[in-house]
């Protein structure tokens, strides 16, 4: 199969649908579990119990409990968090999670920052031994849920910090585009291990004390979760082909990097706002149909800055007056999840047909002057939510899902 | 080090030109090395500073590794003309890493600290580098490669999918043009690790006793390019075939062949030399 693009399947012309997705976070196994959380205003950070805590400056955080965790124990934590996250997923999508006796081709594009990191771990600490090796790998997971599920189309594995799963999406756009699968399930994950939180204390990037507080003018840091999350994408001709539910239009997805410092971004915004430039344009939809944005809400003072700069510069007036929430104080921020924890917030947005009150959040910080939705939640009044999402390396990633109404889109 | 500097045109606007090459091989390799005014970033990272001015700071060391990659990448970027020694203008377009051990390397490391001295006083950038995408943020500071900063971790595989998602980004107009650069590290801190992995893969001994470090870079460009040659990269559906197999003038060892830095640069080696590609994946039409 050629990578020729076949005249009717330019970018411009190939609707993304989004049809289901799945999600595994501290706020428990599925989408409605963050919702309910969400909308309740019950943070589930806490201090640390599943990991080595001794030595580390700061221990709380948004752990995914063991005993609630589906699968074989012995499996690696990260590889049934995505095996449960994606099988969600294809149920949602009504793909089922049996590919073989499926004739949809489901692709797989995961992305992680360190993957089951923890295995790794495990086996230089010799509390397992070499054959972990197996699934140990980042690529080494995708290649195993997909041989569980039996998903025979491409897969592919991706490593851009936070921003990792909309690296993998861009790809399953491609593979859409060139017609390699029917469907492609995208996600993110990973988990919080001693390696992880150590190596955050060791960058002094975790609040001190503990709290996630993002926009707040209280905001001292990070305070990390973990979990995985995933969208089943597919061409909108052929979800509606096969009646399969949808929760919106992927309208845009755009990516920059602002190239300048390995862990902080460019205060200024540019390249966040260039990023939330390239998504509407591809989307082609104005300011004032945006109902919600969705920032990654780390708690870090210069992320929480640098997304209002570059709110107000790409959107003018009208970023100042729609409405923005936050939800990552209820499960804290789950790295490569994030990305794709935004479009699953997104279509819980568009489903829901509301904005919940960003959590954590009293008086504002000077420099976040957005509107932020405080106190209580209001209809979603618009057509597509915007989800921002930030990674190390100054990433910014910015994607678009729209309201899917029969009879609009051609 | 290969020089092709074949500087290659697209005829269509969609098509994937490529444009150059660059690689850098240490290690067993050494002979071969040509290091660049006998000079090594690693080493002497303020050489950093005077390649990439206003874009380093001198006294910042860099990574185990990464020397390797940076000499590749700015190789490939000068050969196609889209930067030189000293610029300080940033670089348009966009970049695809392909890394298979290397962040496997650095967090071997830094699990092995954290699991012998606790997690007290351990160094950030033992952490940062454990990081796949840490590689891609050193290059894309250096270079200021801005539009797409992309890191693929697919072991061995990588060298192949890094090119297939490149060209994939380039065709969908993702990115105008982008740098791809894949880099291979075997060395005696990942051994054990590898060893394990190809324990777990029933060929334990397969990486025993060698090393490499090899990074190949090539640009590739959605608009035609100065020259009057030109070149179409396509990427098809890859065969059964092993194009590890294939009898290339490679100098690397046979068991290291198939890793990310490796397959890339036989791409290279195929378009070279007229090579029929096809069974791993790619056409090249001229």
């Amino acid at each position: 199969m050629s990578s020729e693009i076949p005249s009717d399947r330019l970018p411009s012309k190939l609707r993304i649908a989004v049809t289901g997705f799945g999600l595994v976070s501290a706020a428990g196994l599925g989408a409605e579990a963050l919702w309910d959380a969400f909308k309740a205003q019950r943070s589930h950070l806490s201090e640390l119990t599943q990991i080595e805590t001794a030595g580390l400056a700061m221990a709380r955080g948004g752990e995914v409990q063991r005993d609630i965790l589906p699968g074989d124990p012995q499996d690696d934590r990260a590889l049934r968090m995505a095996l449960h996250a994606v099988e969600e997923a294809l149920d949602r999508a009504q793909v089922g999670s049996k590919q073989k006796n499926s004739s949809l081709r489901v692709g797989l594009a995961l992305g992680t920052a360190l993957g089951s990191i923890e295995t790794l771990e495990d086996i230089i600490t010799e509390k397992k031994n070499s054959e972990a090796w197996d699934h140990a790998t980042p690529y080494g997971m995708t290649q195993e849920v997909s041989r569980r599920l039996g998903l025979q189309g491409p897969n592919w594995t991706f490593s851009v910090t936070c921003v990792s799963g909309l690296y993998a999406l861009e790809q399953a756009l491609a593979d859409l585009y060139f017609d390699r699968s029917d469907a492609v399930v995208v996600g993110g994950l990973d988990t919080l291990s001693q390696f992880m939180q150590s190596g955050f204390c060791s960058l002094r990037a975790l609040s001190p004390t503990g709290d996630l507080r993002p926009f707040d003018s209280e905001h001292d840091g990070i305070v990390l979760g973990e979990g995985a999350a995933c969208v089943v994408v597919e061409p909108l001709d052929k979800a509606l082909k096969r009646n399969a539910p949808i929760f919106g239009i992927l309208e845009g997805n755009c990516l920059r990097s602002d190239a300048s410092h390995l862990t902080s971004p460019d205060a200024t915004g540019k390249g966040m706002a260039e990023a939330i430039e390239g998504a509407l344009a591809h989307s082609q939809l104005k300011e004032s149909d945006i109902g919600c944005i969705s920032p990654t809400a780390t708690g870090s003072p210069i992320y929480d800055k640098m997304q209002s700069r570059a709110v107000i510069q790409a959107l003018k007036e009208s970023g100042s007056t729609i409405p923005v929430t936050t939800w990552e104080p209820v499960t804290g921020h789950a790295l490569a999840s994030t990305g794709i924890l935004g479009l699953v917030h997104a279509a819980l947005v568009l489903k829901e047909k509301e904005v919940l009150p960003a959590f954590g959040l009293g008086d504002l910080a000077e420099g976040c002057d957005l509107n932020y939705i405080l106190n209580e939640g209001q209809a979603f009044n618009g057509e597509a939510v915007l989800a921002l999402t930030v990674g190390f390396g100054g990433q910014n990633g910015v994607s678009v899902l729209r309201e899917f109404r029969e009879g609009l889109h051609p | 080090m290969i020089q092709p500097s074949r500087v290659v045109k697209s005829p269509s606007a969609y098509w994937v030109s490529s444009a150059s090459v660059g690689s850098w091989r240490s290690g067993e390799l050494k002979g071969e090395v040509q290091q660049h005014q006998g000079r090594d970033f690693e080493t002497e990272p303020e050489i950093l500073a005077e390649y990439f001015p206003k874009r380093w700071n001198a006294r910042r060391e860099l990574a185990s590794g990464l020397s390797t990659l940076i000499r590749s990448t700015s190789i490939a970027l000068e050969q196609a003309g889209w930067w030189k020694p000293g610029q300080e203008n940033l670089v348009e377009g966009g970049l695809v890493v392909g890394t298979d051990f290397h962040s496997l390397s650095v967090s071997t490391g830094y699990a092995q600290e954290l699991a012998s001295e606790g997690a007290q006083g351990l160094s950030p950038s033992g952490f940062l580098f454990a990081l796949p995408s840490s590689a891609a943020a050193v290059l894309g500071i250096l270079l200021g490669l801005k539009s797409f900063q992309s890191t693929l971790t697919e072991g061995e595989d990588s060298g192949f999918k890094a090119l297939r998602h490149a060209i994939d980004m380039i065709s969908i107009r993702r990115v105008e043009r982008l740098v791809v650069s894949c880099f291979s590290v075997v060395d005696i801190k990942n051994q054990s690790a590898l060893s394990s992995l190809n324990r777990a893969e029933k060929n334990p001994q397969r990486f025993e006793g060698l090393s490499l470090e090899l990074a190949t870079s090539i640009c590739l460009s959605q608009q035609p390019m100065m020259g009057d040659s030109s070149i179409k990269i396509v990427a098809d559906s890859p065969s059964e075939t092993d194009p590890s197999e294939t009898n290339f003038e490679v100098e690397i060892p046979e068991g290291l062949r198939s890793l990310a830095a490796p397959s890339l640069l036989r791409v290279v080696q195929a378009f070279e030399n007229n090579i029929d590609y096809s069974e791993a994946g790619f056409k090249f039409i001229r």
